[in-house]
């Protein structure tokens, strides 16, 4: 049911920027953002019982909770550069969009950052001296 | 057994891990991102993979990796913070410590007091009260020492206390409180007529008085000299008749 919403909530606000489109482009713009802001919100919460699904295989099978952690987050930090990155698109500045999206691939790599040093710190070890 | 169930541990772990990468691939939202998250979840992969080595090279690296993850996600604002909280907290950890050793000190003394008053003083001590207080530059200083007796026959405060005869005197002083009283509300009108025993008690009432203020005196000087005590901070309270009337 609510897929049915959530589509004709998209239609509607489709046909609304097209017409407003030719009058006042600003208005289509703003109209764009605040439905994709309105949809993102309103599902946003439904990704609480992934989130929920995976945080229990993690504590079953044992593994270390940072890298669930570390994990989610990454899964954040895309969903939001993605987002932001989407509503300027949709002004056309494009740009800014690939700056946005910049930021984000930046913050993931700075997570990955202390699971290579291990990993590097590892293998040096195992080099013989 | 042991490297049976380490073994099916470290599997489990390796099948959880890769499951989590790939639901973490279905989830993100487009392909840009892609290629990052997949270096991530690769390495956590290689890193599960090879926990049996990395334990085997060095104990803790669970916990220097958390560090390290954890120390990403700090901004300088925080350690900022953090700083403060743990100065906060070592403050407060100083102030308990000094407020124990406070204590500690105070008990200490109250006991040694106690001690010398009853062995030199031959008067038992009902409670010594050591009011300690802080000088700016934080060294401690006694404020207040107040000792309060027990309930004692007069006799005994000056002479030996184990003279029994004077007990007899004790009852009739219980009546000479009440006159006391009397005699005190009306010490302006000294005409009235004044009966032979009435003023027998009323000497006795100012011996009694005497009595207590050498004993006072006596303790204080007591105190004063063997604790380097100023005597002015040394209260000495006497049983509740007496201590009424100070």
């Amino acid at each position: 049911m609510d897929i049915l919403q959530i589509v004709g909530i998209g239609f509607l606000a489709t046909v609304l920027i097209l017409v407003i489109r030719e009058q006042k482009p600003m208005f289509a713009y703003l109209l764009a953002a605040f439905v994709g802001v309105a949809i993102f919100l309103a599902f946003v919460g439904k990704i609480d019982g992934v989130i929920s699904v995976l945080e229990e295989l993690a504590e079953r099978s044992g593994i270390p909770s940072v890298y669930l952690k570390t994990m989610l987050k990454i899964i954040g930090v895309a969903y939001i550069a993605e987002f932001g990155a989407q509503i300027v698109r949709d002004a056309g500045l494009e740009s800014i969009a690939t700056k946005i999206e910049f930021a984000g691939k930046m913050l993931i790599l700075v997570m990955a950052v202390p699971i290579i040093s291990v990993i590097v710190e590892t293998v040096l070890n195992l080099l013989p001296a | 057994m042991g490297l049976m169930d380490a073994l099916s541990g470290w599997l489990r772990q390796v099948i959880a891990v890769i499951l989590l990468a790939s639901l973490i691939d279905l989830i993100l939202p487009n392909r840009t991102m892609q290629r990052y998250v997949r270096l991530v979840a690769g390495l956590f992969i290689l890193m599960t993979v090879a926990t049996p080595i990395m334990h085997w090279l060095k104990g803790d690296f669970g916990g220097k990796l958390a560090a390290g993850l954890q120390s990403v996600e700090r901004s300088p604002g925080d350690a900022e913070r953090e700083l403060a909280m743990i100065e906060e907290e070592g403050a407060k950890l100083r102030d308990s410590h000094l407020a124990q050793a406070e204590k500690l000190v105070a008990a200490r003394l109250e006991s040694e007091i106690r001690g010398e008053v009853e062995q030199e003083g031959r008067r038992s001590v009902r409670k010594v009260d050591v009011k300690l207080a802080r000088e700016r530059d934080g060294a401690l200083k006694v404020a207040q020492v107040v000792v309060e007796l027990e309930l004692a026959d007069p006799e005994a405060g000056t002479g030996g206390g184990t003279q029994k005869v004077p007990v007899r005197d004790i009852e009739a002083i219980a009546d000479v409180d009440i006159e006391i009283r009397a005699g005190s509300i009306g010490s302006a009108d000294r005409d009235l007529p004044v009966s032979g025993r009435e003023s027998g008690d009323r000497a006795a009432a100012a011996r009694e008085d005497r009595v207590d203020r050498e004993t006072r005196t006596r303790i204080a000087a007591l105190v004063a000299s063997r604790f380097g005590i100023a005597a002015d901070i040394v209260v000495v309270k006497l049983p509740a008749t007496a201590a009424e009337r100070n």
